[in-house]
């Protein structure tokens, strides 16, 4: 799983990121309130520690690069979420934990260690954007699917035509997975990345 | 605090109230995990003691002296949970590196142990500590499960080509998670 | 070194955050607080409407009961509200109780949400939780409510704390219980018997002198007796084997001290047995206890009084039926020539439904004037077993009166006689009601569970009781009980004529036989002469061998129709009925009894292995008693063919 610098946007990463990121990714996608308001954070947040992180990198000696770069993060994810909970506090309901658990997420975090370390502001920001985007995009669309068919309700005002048929078990715990891997699956199709094999597209059906 | 209900909280920990695989902490490194069974083990009996000491002393922590500042608590805890993974990784560095393939510190730090944290200060203490040492069993279990997992022998091209990897594998999840939301009695 | 630098940086990364989220927090702590409250603020508007805005205080205060969650103070000085939950041993989980406090200590609002017990006393008495407005913690007047006690304690309770809170924290100051209430609620303490479970047992009497308050128990335990002085007050516990205790507001006992309320207790309790016992003697005016002077008296008597100018004698005794929680208490009075001058009821404890005396207010007044014969006194339909129990207390009371040679026994008319020998010679009447008299019938009964006629005929100067049953034979007896038909046939006759109008259930019969018995041929109605409550016989044939079929028409929960079938050997080959649970006997389902197992358990049964237990359904008493009694009368009407002619 080697990442060099050119693969990073569009290629190979992503998958493996959300790999790490997965977590967070299923808790906040089972409404596009909490979707939305999760992948702000995200960006935000991979915004912030980078261009700090970037800026400071070469005074930081090794030794200490963990934990520092862990309390930055923790610091800018603190900070996001106290504007979150004074102006979005249903959102803050939704995610729970999961907000202040992004401190310690790895997907900041290696974010932070192997990009924001080794590279200039504006690098790091292009990728902290990207990965932002990246995830934001995939969490919404797993929101978009989870809450409309599994709530049967959009933006948390309920639809009336498909109250009748809503499928509860997508807004729980096993739909995050299900809906993720179905998400994730059709994204590999689409740009072509599989996790071992090289770009060839295959002619697979993908359900 | 009879046997039955520390019974309870352990159960819990491992089936219904599995952090990894129902409320999503910890996922990551979970379903990531590729290492030996014995590997597996150790470490997450390591992270169940990073846990468990974690919440002795945040409990405390969070309950006299955070009470007036709740925004400071992620930070507070988390430079907790750093002490405390560092300190044991200072005492037993070389065991901990021969199993660990990656830096132990980066590892003890996930998700599941800062949510336990949180979620634990609204326990009392002693279920507190007895709900850590639950869920870091469970936690363990289940990254050792799915070490094993990876081990056997999957047959590539059964698996479609675009679900090959993270697909497969949170599938995977997903359906042992099915499993364990039928035995849990909380209503998603 | 290293750890050193890096707790260094660590630092300077955290007191760098620490004081930008404090600067954060000035802006965003009031917005979160706001947010916080807009949720809850609905909840505690409800219980104080015209407040402006709240503030939590929970964490300020000291000594917080476990299930007092939150408190929050009105900011413009209006007040607290406590949010509290309580739980009693019946709810799944805990209601949620609002309390709204104003600053003078009085409640100004209570809500319930959440409730989950089984039995919801706010149906149970819609303006409790009113009572509750206006009061101070001493919640004074504020009790349980009967039939809901365990929530409404629980509920009551959960006030008692929330509001101790408050005073404890110096919010609010605390209501002063008066030294009645404390002495009234003293009694469940130190009496438990008088009040079970915190209620009390006990309707107030009119007092006179320095009595306060009197209690004279509902349940048989006594009196108790409040006397609140200017500077102490005390509790007068008079038990029914007149032990006399005197408690002081703290619960102490201090009888020996103060033997003169006791006196003036005792001595109301006297004079209001003193009314009870006047009321029904009319002008009667002071009384001697002799009832240790008397033989056979039953536990039932509680006492018996001579009044002593010579008016005659007062009684009083328990009835106990098997709907009543305790006995209820009777006092007659007897004059001397052995007829009753006055009656009362003094303690109904039967279901409040089954008041005799509301469902026939002349019931109680028609004893006056009767002797121990008591004749003409029925019972209350709708009332029964209260008004059976009752006439039979009082039956032998009078009865007891007699045997000690008190008074004379009194005289039953020979109409009285015969009519009272109905249920001897016709046990299958039941239910008689009166119809027309004619000719020489005197009175004529008819059974309405259509099993024959009664009546009371008169022949010369000799009266007589002609039965006529279903299937139209007719008996007649005479005042000692006799069946003396052969010498009067014209009676019998005449009563078979009046008897004409009867229904008659051969042909209903003899249709269900052929319904219910394959092959049945030659069925033929038969004339039996039991007086039971088979109201038709038929005999028929099923390949050559003979059988017999009954129709017992037994009241069980509602009017039964029982078909019962015997063969020739006397052993029974079916039973069937058309109902055997009604719906309306009970309030949920009947959920016990196999229909087709239970008829089987009837078939083989002959008279003599008969015990009546196949009948038995369980909880369905009634109609295992009703099916019970088909059974016996089938096998007796049965006999009575066998022995007489087919």
């Amino acid at each position: 799983m080697k990442k060099t610098k050119t693969s990073y946007l569009l290629r190979g990463t992503p998958s493996v990121l959300l790999f790490i990121g997965a977590g967070f990714v299923m808790a906040s996608s089972a409404d596009i309130r909490a979707a939305l308001g999760m992948g702000a954070a995200v960006l935000l947040s991979m915004l912030l520690t980078s261009i700090v992180v970037s800026a400071i990198h070469k005074i930081i000696p090794a030794y200490a690069k963990t934990p520092v770069y862990l309390m930055i993060i923790t610091g800018f994810v603190s900070i996001i979420s106290m504007f979150m909970q004074a102006w979005f506090p249903e959102v803050v309901q939704m995610l729970g934990v999961h907000l202040a658990a992004l401190s310690v997420s790895a997907v900041i975090y290696r974010d932070a260690e192997e990009i924001a370390d080794h590279n200039g502001e504006v690098k790091s920001i292009e990728v902290a954007l990207v990965t932002g985007v990246f995830f934001t995009v995939v969490m919404v669309v797993c929101a978009l699917i989870r809450e409309v068919l599994g709530n049967a309700t959009i933006w948390g005002k309920p639809i009336a035509f498909l109250q009748d048929y809503k499928v509860s078990a997508l807004v729980g715990a096993v739909g995050g997975y299900i809906v993720l891997a179905i998400v994730m699956a059709i994204i590999n199709k689409v740009t072509g990345l599989h996790h071992h094999l090289d770009e060839s597209k295959e002619k697979e059906d993908n359900c | 605090m009879t046997i039955n209900v520390i019974l309870g909280i352990l159960l819990a920990g491992i089936l219904s109230n599995n952090y990894a695989l129902l409320h999503f902490l910890g996922t990551g490194a979970v379903i990531e995990n590729e290492r030996s069974t014995k590997r597996s083990m150790v470490l997450g009996l390591g992270t169940t003691l990073v846990m468990v000491l974690s919440t002795l002393i945040t409990w405390p922590l969070d309950k006299y002296l955070l009470v007036k500042v709740p925004y400071i608590q992620t930070m507070v805890f988390v430079l907790v949970v750093l002490v405390v993974v560092e300190v044991l990784h200072l005492i037993a560095k070389n065991l901990l590196d021969n199993y660990c393939r990656s830096d132990f510190v980066k590892f003890a730090i996930n998700g599941a142990v800062l949510g336990l944290c949180v979620h634990n200060t609204e326990l009392g203490l002693v279920e507190a500590l007895v709900t850590a040492a639950a869920v870091g069993i469970g936690f363990m279990l289940t990254m050792t499960l799915y070490g094993k997992l990876k081990d056997l022998a999957v047959d590539e091209d059964a698996i479609p080509a675009s679900f090959r990897g993270l697909p497969i594998a949170l599938l995977t999840a997903g359906m042992i998670a099915l499993a364990l939301v039928a035995l849990s009695s909380i209503s998603f | 070194m290293k750890l050193i630098k890096t707790i260094l940086i660590l630092l300077v990364i955290c007191t760098i955050f620490g004081a930008a989220m404090f600067g954060i927090d000035m802006y965003t702590g009031p917005i979160i607080e706001n947010n916080k409250l807009g949720a809850i603020k609905d909840r505690l508007n409800k219980v104080m409407p015209d407040a402006a805005s709240y503030e939590e205080i929970t964490d300020q205060l000291n000594n917080i009961p476990e299930n007092v969650t939150a408190v929050y103070e009105e900011t413009t000085g209006k007040g607290y509200v406590v949010l509290c939950t309580a739980e009693s041993q019946y709810s799944a989980s805990p209601m949620d109780i609002t309390l709204g406090v104003a600053a003078d200590g009085k409640i100004c609002g209570i809500q319930l949400d959440s409730y989950t017990d089984s039995v919801d006393f706010r149906d149970n008495d819609a303006n409790y939780l009113n009572s509750y407005i206006g009061k101070d913690s001493a919640l004074a007047d504020v009790g349980t409510v009967s039939g809901a006690t365990f929530s409404s304690s629980a509920f009551k309770g959960s006030v008692e704390a929330a509001m101790g809170v408050l005073i404890e924290n110096d919010l609010i100051k605390a209501g002063e219980k008066t030294p009645e209430q404390i002495l009234t609620e003293l009694i469940a303490t130190v009496y438990p018997e008088m009040a079970p479970e915190g209620t009390l047992n006990a309707e107030k009497m009119t007092v006179s002198g320095t009595i306060t308050t009197a209690y004279k128990s509902t349940n048989n335990t006594g009196y108790a007796y409040i006397f609140v002085g200017e500077s102490e007050s005390y509790l007068v516990i008079i038990t029914p084997k007149n032990t006399c205790t005197v408690y002081d507001v703290d619960g102490k006992d201090v009888t020996e001290a103060n033997t003169a309320l006791v006196g003036e207790a005792v001595a109301h309790m006297e004079s209001s047995k003193l009314e009870i016992l006047n009321a029904v003697m009319p002008n009667g005016s002071a009384y001697k206890e002799i009832t240790a002077t008397l033989d056979g008296i039953s536990k039932r008597i509680i006492a018996v009084y001579r009044e002593t100018s010579g008016l005659g004698y007062v009684l009083r005794c328990q009835a106990e039926s098997d709907y009543s929680s305790a006995p209820m208490e009777i006092t007659i009075g007897v004059d001397m020539e052995g007829k009753i001058c006055g009656i009362q009821i003094d303690s109904y404890n039967d279901t409040a439904s089954f008041d005799f005396r509301e469902k026939d207010p002349n019931y109680l007044p028609s004893y006056i004037g009767k002797d121990s014969a008591l004749a003409d006194i029925g019972i209350v339909a709708g009332s029964t077993f209260s008004s059976t129990a009752f006439k039979n207390a009082v039956s032998e009371a009078m009865g007891m009166l007699i045997e000690n040679d008190l008074i004379a026994a009194g005289v039953k008319s020979d109409a009285q006689i015969l009519e009272e020998l109905i249920p001897t010679v016709a046990p299958g009447f039941t239910k008689l009601v009166e119809g027309a008299a004619s000719g020489n019938i005197q009175k004529a009964l008819k059974a309405e569970n259509d099993t024959g006629f009664a009546y009371i005929m008169i022949e010369g100067d000799a009266t007589y009781l002609a039965v006529v049953n279903a299937t139209g034979v007719c008996k007649v007896y005479n005042v000692e009980g006799a069946d003396v038909t052969a010498d009067h046939a014209a009676l019998a006759d005449e009563a078979k004529a009046a008897s004409a109008a009867q229904i008659s259930y051969s042909d209903a019969l003899i249709t269900k036989i052929g319904n219910m018995m394959d092959g049945a041929s030659d069925i033929t109605a038969l004339e039996i002469d039991t007086f039971n409550t088979v109201v038709a016989a038929v005999s028929f044939k099923i390949d050559g061998v003979n059988y017999y079929g009954f129709y017992s028409r037994s009241i069980g929960f509602h009017q039964m129709d029982v078909y019962i079938v015997i063969d020739e050997n006397g052993a029974i080959a079916k039973i069937d009925a058309k109902q055997f649970i009604f719906d309306e006997e009970y309030f949920m389902s009947f959920g016990g009894m196999n229909v087709g197992e239970y008829k089987n358990g009837f078939v083989g049964i002959t008279g003599e292995t008969w015990n009546g237990d196949a009948a038995i359904i369980a909880t369905a008493t009634m109609t295992s008693n009703a099916m019970k009694e088909s059974t016996t009368d089938a096998f007796a009407s049965f006999n009575s063919i066998k022995g007489g002619a087919k």
